[in-house]
């Protein structure tokens, strides 16, 4: 979205701060990695660190407030800063207001309006849809934090069955969104990533401007066509959550936008998840998420198919907890008229601990090893395979009033 | 009193004679919005912290679920009951009543995980002066399994 920079802080300086909850975090890493030069500085590594950023580092400052309206309407802005070189540096990436009514006889809606997260993702718990198991997201939930975004409405309808004796709540939700055409262009042209960023409404992903990916525009309307999802939600008293999401931004792929250089992707995917939980501090998550997307530039039409799966597992104890995951990732560039086309297959090991001191501190150590091959990579001079590594120290201070 | 400590009710069952009254402090740091939509009590406290709310009264007897409704895995349970003798029963089954006269007793039996989730089971039993008596009830659901360690506060819902 191309809207006056100003934004970003003027609602957060607003004196109404007063009232309401107002979150504001300090996460600061040291990093060692030997990635390739990351997708945010003109190469295609799949980190957000690569090996010109050994050393101490900004892993993220945000501030977030909320504050009810009445009974039944709240008011979230969420803003963060990733890196200060980039566009908008100080950003937003959700705000919204949420009408939530009271549950009657069983069943409870509840409608969002604004920019926000789609219910996708079962690792992105903590507040500013942040992963408390690991730094790096999954393949899957690192790209829906890079290029998904609901800049609309939102209904959904639960029905809470544990609230009358019975074992399951079920919910059902649905949307309609503008401002998500570009989305696509990544998985497209860079291919899958692991790692935590989350690109701000008003930011840019790949920041240098002459890369692969350069100074890509995630979140504008180019086509004035409206996109949907529907997802489905089971959850198992509160041990078991099952979701199922089809999502589909109806972009008008012949749509050329030349403002941000960029089509209409048509992307569509269906995404499958379980988080499963014991009482002894086990946690599972498995998801799948695989779909399309297709542009069509004067050459004919180009269509990538693109899926990912992963499982993690993570145990608490106490206040240490460690985690496992393991991701699969694949894209095929099925019709073109660029041989080799963008193709790519890849696999990730991650593996972290972390410490909860107590609500003020978090310490966290992560190591992953992405393998990927990519054959964009040949488009830049470089062997399609890379074998990429990073450990990343984190310490997170956390004030909350 | 039910508590709000941890994103939990403290106690998660009560059991109370009818007619009585129930407070909801939230003694936690972020606000709750208390509801219960059970036929034998329907109400709501607004979002609050502390304890800004007159006692709620219970007049009807029966089950009543509580949620909160800006954190849907928080619940317990009320039971109203007008019987003479009530209470809730330890983790082993047992319970203690004094001053109970001998004679023949309708005991009801109520339990979350029962598959009538609002309706007790009848039990007959007959007792002498100071003395124990065994009811079994069957439960057809498995327990609830034990609650899952406390959340980290800053995790919301996504």
């Amino acid at each position: 979205m191309r809207v006056p920079t100003a934004l970003s802080l003027a609602l957060l300086a607003a004196p109404c701060l007063a009232e309401g909850q107002l979150e504001l975090s300090v996460d600061l890493r040291l990093i060692a990695a030997d990635g390739r030069s990351s997708y945010l500085d003109s190469g295609l590594g799949k980190l957000r660190f690569d090996e010109d950023h050994d050393g101490l580092q900004i892993g993220r400052l945000r501030a977030a407030w909320s504050r009810p309206f009445g009974e039944r309407l709240n008011l979230h802005i969420d803003a963060s800063l990733w890196r200060l070189e980039d566009h908008n540096a100080l950003d937003f990436t959700e705000a919204y207001l949420e009408f939530r009514p009271y549950p009657s006889d069983g069943w409870r809606s509840r409608i969002r309006f604004g920019a926000f997260y789609a219910p996708i993702s079962l690792e992105h718990r903590a507040a500013g849809w942040t992963n408390p198991y690991l730094i790096s997201s999954s393949a899957i939930n690192t790209w829906v934090g890079d290029e998904l975004r609901t800049i609309g409405a939102e209904y959904s309808l639960d029905w809470l069955g544990t609230r009358s004796g019975h074992d399951f709540d079920l919910g059902l939700v649905a949307a309609v969104y503008l401002y998500n055409d570009p989305a696509g262009i990544l998985v497209a042209s860079r291919g899958w990533a692991l790692h935590d960023r989350q690109t701000t409404l008003f930011g840019r992903v790949g920041e240098s401007g002459d890369g692969f990916v350069a100074n890509r525009v995630l979140f504008e309307e180019i086509d004035d066509r409206p996109g949907y999802y529907v997802g489905v939600n089971l959850r198992y008293l509160d041990r078991v959550d099952f979701r199922y999401m089809h999502y589909d931004n109806r972009a008008d792929p012949a749509r050329f936008d030349p403002g941000i250089n960029d089509f209409a992707w048509l992307t569509s995917f269906d995404s499958i998840g379980v988080r499963a939980e014991t009482a002894g501090g086990w946690t599972f998550i498995g998801q799948w998420l695989g779909g399309e997307t297709i542009i069509e530039p004067d050459s004919g039409y180009e269509v990538w198919e693109f899926s990912s799966v992963f499982a993690m597992l993570s145990k608490a104890i106490g206040k240490h907890r460690i985690s496992f995951r393991a991701d699969w990732f694949d894209t095929d560039h099925v019709r073109t008229s660029w041989p080799p086309g963008l193709e790519e297959t890849g696999n990730a090991l991650t593996a972290g601990y972390s410490y909860e001191r107590d609500q003020h501190w978090n310490f966290a150590v992560e190591a992953m090893q992405v393998e990927s091959d990519f054959s964009g990579r040949s488009f830049i001079g470089e062997p399609t395979t890379a074998d990429e590594r990073i450990l990343q120290l984190q310490l997170r201070y956390a004030l909350s009033r | 009193m039910v508590d709000q400590v941890n994103l939990t009710f403290t106690p998660d069952l009560a059991v109370i004679p009818l007619g009585s009254t129930v407070t909801f402090p939230n003694s936690d740091k972020v606000s709750h919005q208390v509801y219960s939509f059970s036929p034998a009590k329907r109400f709501q406290l607004p979002l609050y912290r502390g304890m800004p709310y007159a006692p709620v009264k219970f007049e009807n007897p029966g089950v009543v679920t509580l949620g909160c409704n800006i954190h849907d895995d928080m619940i317990a349970w009320l039971v109203v009951t007008d019987a003479g003798w009530s209470g809730r029963t330890a983790g082993d089954g047992s319970w203690t009543v004094s001053n109970l006269p001998a004679g023949d007793f309708r005991v009801e039996i109520w339990h979350p995980r029962m598959r009538e989730p609002t309706a007790p089971v009848e039990r007959q039993l007959k007792l002498a002066a100071a003395e124990s008596g065994k009811l079994d009830a069957q439960l057809t659901r498995l327990p609830r399994p034990e609650p899952l360690g406390q959340k980290p506060r800053s995790w919301g819902e996504y």
